[in-house]
């Protein structure tokens, strides 16, 4: 039998699952980051295509339009890879929420009085723990 | 002039992504097609020049005559068989209708020429 995990468990759990997210987040903006790119290769695209049906040899061109499409692909198909990261995002999400009940962070306003000083130490020790891993990385 | 602006659930540009990158497919099958027809030409064409290299410098007169005749005859009709099939094969007007549609589907997407 697994030894039951303590509160400084399900802190750490919360913490690592949040780095997780954030990697997740940035992924998902990496992947959006490229709609600019697809947007100039699309027009580069047109602009070959247009050449290349007007040109007495179009190989050139064919070879470059080949090249943008391609490029487009790879693009577009990592936009598909990022749509699917909303379901595992989701899901930590909801891992996450599983572990602020457990460390009883989500209580009622109404019955947070007496608490709170606890809530905001742990929080406090959190927020430490950050800073110092953040300054470890640097 | 104001620039109309409407919005689209992830769902529609999903589909939207996903119908421009099957037309692109298509459009890339086609002009790849369109590549392999054309190493085809070039490779008999060298074959025809390496015949009648070899013509020239190995057999006599006479052979040489009526082998090189016939080999013409048949690479001349492949070579022409091959262009035929690249005149008629609608490849510019289906370039074209598949370009038009890519445009279209960037049109959808929003995709604006930036200077």
């Amino acid at each position: 039998m697994p030894p039951k995990k303590t509160e400084r468990d399900y802190e750490y759990d919360y913490l690592s699952l949040s780095y997780q997210i954030e990697d997740l987040l940035q992924k998902k903006t990496a992947a959006y980051s490229v709609q600019g790119e697809i947007e100039q290769l699309h027009f580069k695209l047109l602009d070959l295509a247009r050449e290349a049906v007007s040109a007495e040899d179009p190989r050139d061109r064919e070879y470059d339009y080949l090249a943008a499409a391609y490029r487009i692909q790879e693009l577009l198909q990592q936009k598909t890879a990022a749509y699917s990261l909303a379901h595992e995002f989701q899901s930590m999400q909801t891992q996450l929420d599983e572990l602020g009940r457990k460390l009883c962070w989500n209580r009622p306003s109404g019955m947070g009085g007496p608490e709170t000083p606890f809530l905001t130490d742990r929080l406090s020790r959190l927020q430490s723990e950050i800073q110092d891993l953040r300054a470890a990385l640097v | 002039m104001p620039k109309a602006v409407w919005t689209r659930s992830e769902s529609e540009q999903r589909n939207l992504e996903y119908n421009y990158l099957a037309m692109s497919y298509q459009i890339t099958g086609l002009i790849e097609q369109r590549g392999e027809e054309r190493k085809l030409i070039g490779a008999l064409a060298e074959v025809v020049k390496e015949v009648e290299l070899y013509l020239a410098a190995e057999s006599g007169p006479s052979e040489r005559a009526s082998l090189a005749q016939l080999l013409e005859q048949a690479a001349g009709e492949a070579t022409s068989f091959l262009r035929l099939s690249l005149a008629v094969s609608e490849y510019t007007d289906q370039l074209i209708r598949m370009q038009l549609e890519l445009a279209g589907l960037g049109g959808l997407l929003g995709f604006e020429r930036r200077s």
